[in-house]
Order: structure tokens, then sequence, then C-alpha cells
């Protein structure tokens, strides 16, 4: 099983870095503009759901900083999840950020906004003699797909959901790096036969000690659902999310840069989360989250990150009560 | 009659004089500078065009004691655009720009004083000091080593070498320069706390 993941993971990693290789040598040479890198991938299990067995993830980074004043991020992200009975979701989703740092001298610290954008697809495949359960997937609900619906083949049928996000952050951070905070807004609408509009406020707080080497953040999540049909009985949910952080010492003979243990209680939907540009398209009540992840230093420019998240999610069309397991890492480089 | 037209004459000269010293914006400017008035300092210039290069570069200077770091950043960048060869106003803005942590715009001005001024101290210390924050081990090490070639008797330098040392593991190369700034500035508070 592990030996299977990581033979996927690796695989994946491989094509994107081919992939981005002459990006980085056309940038090597400017000075004012610094490039960041990310590979990302990862695969999901899930245990005791009826609608979906597995997923497997692929995605590039990248992040241009323009000196101290702000910075430019892309990236491209592409999501499989297998749904059993030859029923797929493809998800398709680009992501485009613009942020510029201020420093007012009222302020003892940075002011910075932000401006996300996300937009994609959401394709359902499926064998029209062996439909999945329900129509389930990133952004579902019983209206799924019904406009763009289109017979792929003789008997498969695909339908498909737009969705775009717009996300608008203020945040703050102190000089000394104790204290940090920012309130975003998420204004999120998925678009086929019934659309489904989400707004979400998250304020966060953060909080460094011990010279910063330890952080804990919490976010909370309010977000609200507007939606012709709902799946819900309700529309309204509320989460918490608490991170914590503990950096090790820059030391030649430790390369590990940090530890970070991350816990999601309450209810969570159709998230938007800014600190790792991922949107929760899935439908289900995502109720609680448990990760633990771990970055590496390999070399001056380079880096690891890995991660491992557990997740308990709430289907009530089905009312199925099922976990899974995220196996995560990625590839940082500098330029 | 004649006398107490001298007179008069006389202490008419001392007041245009002194009238003339109160209200000399520089030598004023400098005074409040001294006794710690900033915003007085700043105050007094007004009256004199803000396209002027030298009182940018007071007013940089004067923001940037103040703690108006912003401010002085925007009155450096003006004397800079005035005088693009200004090796001051580029050392100027240095100063206000480590204070918010702007390393990488530290570091391109220093760097550009150093296109023209290749070892001028406080280009170097200052670039330094991003290197550092910027945790460039390796490149803060070379720097520092060669700056010390050129400044043997500077402890500031050696400090850096021996932290630079000291994050790349070398603990024995960190206490040998450590040592060097002891021989420098004996008690050194950092050099006497690492070799104990």
């Amino acid at each position: 099983m592990i030996s299977s993941v990581i033979k996927v993971l690796f695989h994946r990693l491989i094509l994107l870095s081919i992939t981005i290789s002459s990006v980085q040598a056309v940038y090597a040479e400017e000075e004012l503009w610094q490039f960041n890198h990310t590979l990302e991938t990862n695969l999901q299990t899930y245990n005791g759901a009826a609608d979906r067995k597995d997923s497997h993830s692929a995605g590039y980074y990248i992040s241009a900083d323009y000196l101290d004043t702000g910075n430019l991020a892309f990236s491209y992200n592409n999501t499989s999840v297998n749904l059993g009975n030859n029923s797929y979701i493809t998800e398709n989703l680009y992501f485009l950020s613009g942020e510029y740092h201020q420093y007012p001298d009222s302020l003892p610290g940075k002011l910075s906004l932000r401006f996300d954008s996300y937009f994609g697809k959401d394709t359902l495949e499926y064998s029209i003699s062996a439909p999945p359960p329900t129509t389930p997937g990133p952004g579902q609900g019983p209206g799924y797909g019904k406009i763009n619906n289109h017979r792929a083949a003789s008997d498969t049928v695909k339908e498909s959901i737009d969705i775009n996000t717009y996300y608008f952050q203020c945040a703050f951070i102190n000089y000394k790096k104790t204290f940090y905070t920012d309130i975003g807004y998420a204004f999120t609408e998925y678009s086929a036969t019934s659309n489904t509009v989400v707004k979400q406020i998250t304020p966060s707080v953060g909080f460094g000690w011990n010279d910063s080497y330890d952080w804990i953040q919490l976010r909370v999540y309010f977000i609200e659902l507007q939606k012709d049909t709902s799946a819900f009985n309700e529309d309204k949910f509320e989460s918490l999310e608490t991170k914590y952080t503990h950096w090790l010492p820059d030391k030649a003979s430790s390369k590990l840069e940090f530890i970070r243990f991350t816990l999601l209680s309450g209810k969570r939907v159709l998230a938007v989360d800014p600190d790792t540009t991922t949107i929760y398209s899935i439908t289900d009540l995502h109720k609680t989250s448990f990760s633990s992840s771990l970055q590496w230093k390999t070399t001056k420019n380079r880096k690891i990150q890995a991660a491992i998240q557990y997740d308990q999610y709430h289907n009530s069309i089905l009312a199925d009560n099922y976990d899974s397991y995220l196996f995560y890492i990625n590839l940082q480089f500098r330029n | 009659m004649m006398r107490k037209l001298l007179i008069i004459t006389f202490s008419l000269c001392i007041n245009i004089t002194s009238a003339h010293a109160e209200t000399d914006p520089w030598k004023e400017s400098h005074r409040l500078e001294q006794v710690f008035q900033y915003d007085s300092a700043i105050t007094v210039l007004k009256n004199i065009s803000s396209d002027n290069e030298l009182v940018n570069l007071r007013r940089g200077w004067l923001n940037y004691l103040k703690g108006s770091h912003s401010k002085s950043i925007k009155h450096y960048k003006k004397a800079i655009q005035s005088n693009s060869l200004s090796l001051d106003a580029r050392l100027g803005i240095i100063l206000p720009l480590l204070e918010q942590q702007r390393w990488r715009e530290a570091a391109m001005h220093s760097n550009k004083v150093l296109e023209v001024a290749p070892w001028n101290y406080l280009a170097h210390v200052r670039l330094m000091q991003t290197e550092e924050a910027l945790k460039q081990w390796e490149k803060l090490f070379k720097h520092s080593d060669a700056v010390h070639q050129r400044y043997p008797s500077d402890a500031t330098v050696l400090v850096y070498i021996a932290r630079a040392s000291h994050k790349l593991g070398n603990i024995k190369q960190a206490k040998y320069f450590y040592n060097k700034v002891i021989e420098l500035i004996p008690g050194h508070f950092e050099a006497s706390s690492y070799i104990k």
C-alpha cells in the first residue's frame, strides 16, 4: 500500500519537474523578482464511504516576489476522484493571486492586502448503466451538471460544474514576529443547473513565542450556503482550525525546518483555505480533521514538505459517515 | 547725537544678525536634532523646496531618527531621484529599510553602493545584516571574510564571520573568530558568552 502510494507521488513529481525546468531557466537571472516553485501531489483514501474510493491530485504553484513590495502567484491543480463503478470526478483548478505589502508608520508591522481568484471545472463521468450511488463530488448537489452534460461515448455520461471563487484578505504581522492577524472574505459560485453560492468570512489570529520558534494560529470559518436546493438542513456552518508550528533552530546539523499540527473542529463545508490555497469543493460535511506535517531544507534553495491528514465527513444525502487518510508531499525550490 | 545714532545702528545690526541666526532653517534644524526634537527639526525645513536634494536627505535622516520609517524612505527615494549617483541617499535609505525588515530592498541598495564603491564599509556591514536576516550563511561567511581582509581590526565584521561559522556547523572556527573579537574588545558580551 505505502510503496504504491510513494510510487504514484514520485511519478507525478518527476513529470511536473520536467515541465517546469524551462520556466526556471528563463527567470533565473532576474534580481528584483524572486521565484518560488512548488510541485505538489497527494493521495487520499476513503474508508466506509458509499460513493467514493480514493482520489489523487497533482499541482504546480509558482510565486514571484517583487523585492519586499508584493507578489504574484499562479497555480494549476488536477484532481481525480474514483467513485467506483467506473465513475470519476475530475477537477481542473487554476489559481491567480496578487498581494501588496504596506509598511505604515502608524503600525508596528507589515500590512498586506491580497486578492485571490480560483476558477475551474469539475467533471463527473459515469456509465449510464451503472451510475454512482449519488451524484457526489466537488460542488455536487441534486442539480449536478444537468445543463452542461453530454454523452462522451455510447454509455458514458459527462456532467460538469464551473467553479469561481474570489477571496480578499487583509493581514497584519508585527515586526517582532510575535503577533499575526488577518481577516478574509471568500465568495464562491458553483454553476450548473442550480447555482450554489458560498460566502465565507475567515478571521485569524496567531501568536509567536520562544523567539518565534513556536507559533499558534487560530482560524475561524463562518460559512453561509445559498443554494436552490440544499442537501443540508442548515445553511450556516462554523468551525475552528488550530495550527501549532514549531520551528527548529537553523543549524547545519539539522535539515528539519518545522513540525506542524493542525486540528479542525466544528462543521465546515465548501470551504476556502487561504493558508494552503485550497478549495474543499466536496459538499460532504467536513467534521473533524487532524494533520501533521514536516518540512526539510535539503539544499540552500530546496525544501521538501510531507504531511499526513485524517478527516471525518458526513454525507447527508446517504446519511453516511466516513473518514479518509491523505498523504501529501511537495518539493519547493527557489531561484 | 552722533553717539546715539551709533548705538541705534549697532543694536540694529545685532538684532538683524540674531534674527538671521534664528531663522536659518539648516542651523535650527541641526540644533533641534541635537536636543532630540525631530518633529521641530523637520518642520523648520518646510519652506525649502521639496525638490531640493539636500533637504530630502535631511528629512530622510530626521524621519529615520523619529521612527517614521516609511516617510524616511519616501524622502530618500526623492533624493535618489534627483541624484541617482548619490551614495549618501543609498546608504541612508538602507537604514529605514532594515528597520522595516525589507531585507531584499536593503540588500539591493547596498549592492548599488558597492557597484561604484566596492569596499565601502557601511554598505558591506548593512549588506551583512540582510544576509544574516535572510539566513544566507555561506554567502555571509564568504562576504564577511573578504571584508575582514580589508578591515582586519573591525570587530563587527569578525562577529559576522563567527556567527556564520556557527550556523554552518563549524564551532571550532566560530570560537577562533570570537576569540579574535575578544582580543579587540575585551569583555565583548556575545563573544565572551560563546567562548564560555
